[in-house]
């Protein structure tokens, strides 16, 4: 794990972080063994910035949810009912 | 019986064949303040992590922690759906519990709120005998509960995903809060959409206009993901969401319109019932 990242988990923990000053933040950074365009980064709060540098991906997609894609059709007898055609109950014989 | 029976499959003459097993974890909502203990040493105690991260620090950060971790992020491909790359997703941590790995799957936030992969994993890999867990987290919605003060006790909280909202008739109660979760793809029947526009919202704010009116102020939340992130809470009239600037981590809060409308008839039987009772007692204490 790189010096950023565990800086940016130490911060995380860390309750004291939103007291923190603007210089106390950069001095913390600048005690940080990183490279120069890291320290910038960080002391800018430029996250793009940060993760281009350490190599991440451009671009995130953070969905794990999709909607059922079958909700009733609008020629179905029962297109006017809240139950979608898949999930309504068997009927009763 | 499932699991008992692969067990006994597992043991064969004096070799203990290795079952592989599943954990999903959540990793919070921001980096480092709230992946608890057991989540982290689930992936840290496993053969083979797969994460999906909200943020690509994130991803490094849990990269960090294990020496194999595997994105899901390659699953997501422009012009395919995402119920198949949610597909693919399972499949591929499946693959490796039928190979008998210890697999951990680290989720954003809780990994089973607005999660279908990895409540789909967990089900799968128990049908098929293995032992599977998930493990709660801190998800965006008690992020947004926080950062904004609300209390789901005060008025009641009623919560959909957006595109499922419109495409279903629901009954909503104006009276307590309304909160649209992936607001920024609302109303996309593809699944490919990385965000839909002013005419999908136009669409939804027909559904949202007979019950809050134009004016009616509503949020725009997103939790930090980073420590030196801020939480996003952009308040606006109702009908300004139509051109608000709206991502994949997006959600709309709709604040109560109405006040809450006692039931009178219910509650003049409740105290009815309350006053018998203590005359009961009275009597029964003599």
């Amino acid at each position: 794990m790189s010096n950023s990242i565990q800086f940016l988990e130490s911060m995380g923990r860390s309750s004291s972080v939103r007291r923190m000053s603007v210089a106390e933040y950069e001095a913390a950074v600048d005690a940080l063994d990183i490279d120069q365009t890291e320290a910038v980064a960080l002391k800018a709060r430029d996250a793009s910035a940060l993760a281009g540098i350490l190599g991440a991906r451009p671009n995130m997609i953070c969905m794990v949810w999709a909607p059922d894609q079958a909700p009733a059709k609008e020629d179905d007898d029962r297109s006017d009912t809240d139950v979608p055609d898949e999930e309504a109950p068997p009927a009763q014989e | 019986m499932a699991t008992r029976s692969r067990l006994k499959k597992a043991i064969q003459g004096d070799v203990e064949v290795k079952l592989g097993s599943l954990a999903c974890v959540g990793l919070g909502m921001t980096l480092g303040a709230h992946l608890a203990p057991r989540a982290r040493s689930f992936i840290e105690d496993a053969d083979v992590v797969f994460v999906a991260a909200s943020d690509p620090l994130v991803e490094l950060w849990v990269q960090g922690m294990h020496p194999d971790v595997r994105s899901l992020q390659p699953y997501y491909a422009t012009d395919k759906m995402r119920s198949r790359t949610y597909d693919e997703m399972v499949a591929a941590m499946l693959a490796q519990v039928f190979a008998g790995k210890r697999v951990c799957g680290a989720f954003y936030g809780h990994p089973g709120v607005f999660a279908c992969v990895p409540h789909r994993a967990v089900e799968q890999a128990r049908n098929a005998g293995h032992d599977a867990v998930m493990e709660a987290a801190v998800s965006a919605e008690d992020c947004l509960y926080a950062d904004l003060g609300i209390d789901p006790g005060t008025f009641g909280c009623q919560h959909y995903e957006a595109s499922q909202f419109m495409m279903y008739r629901r009954t909503v109660d104006p009276s307590a809060y309304l909160v649209l979760w992936q607001i920024g793809v609302a109303g996309d029947p593809t699944l490919m959409s990385r965000g839909t526009g002013a005419e999908y919202r136009e669409i939804l704010l027909e559904l949202l206009r007979p019950l809050y009116g134009d004016d009616h102020e509503v949020v725009i939340y997103q939790a930090a993901t980073l420590p030196m992130d801020t939480p996003r809470a952009d308040r606006m009239p109702l009908r300004e969401l139509l051109h608000a600037r709206l991502n994949d981590a997006a959600t709309l809060v709709l604040p109560p319109s109405r006040p809450m409308e006692p039931n009178t008839a219910v509650v003049a039987r409740l105290r009815r019932l309350s006053t018998t009772d203590g005359q009961a007692s009275t009597m029964a204490g003599g």
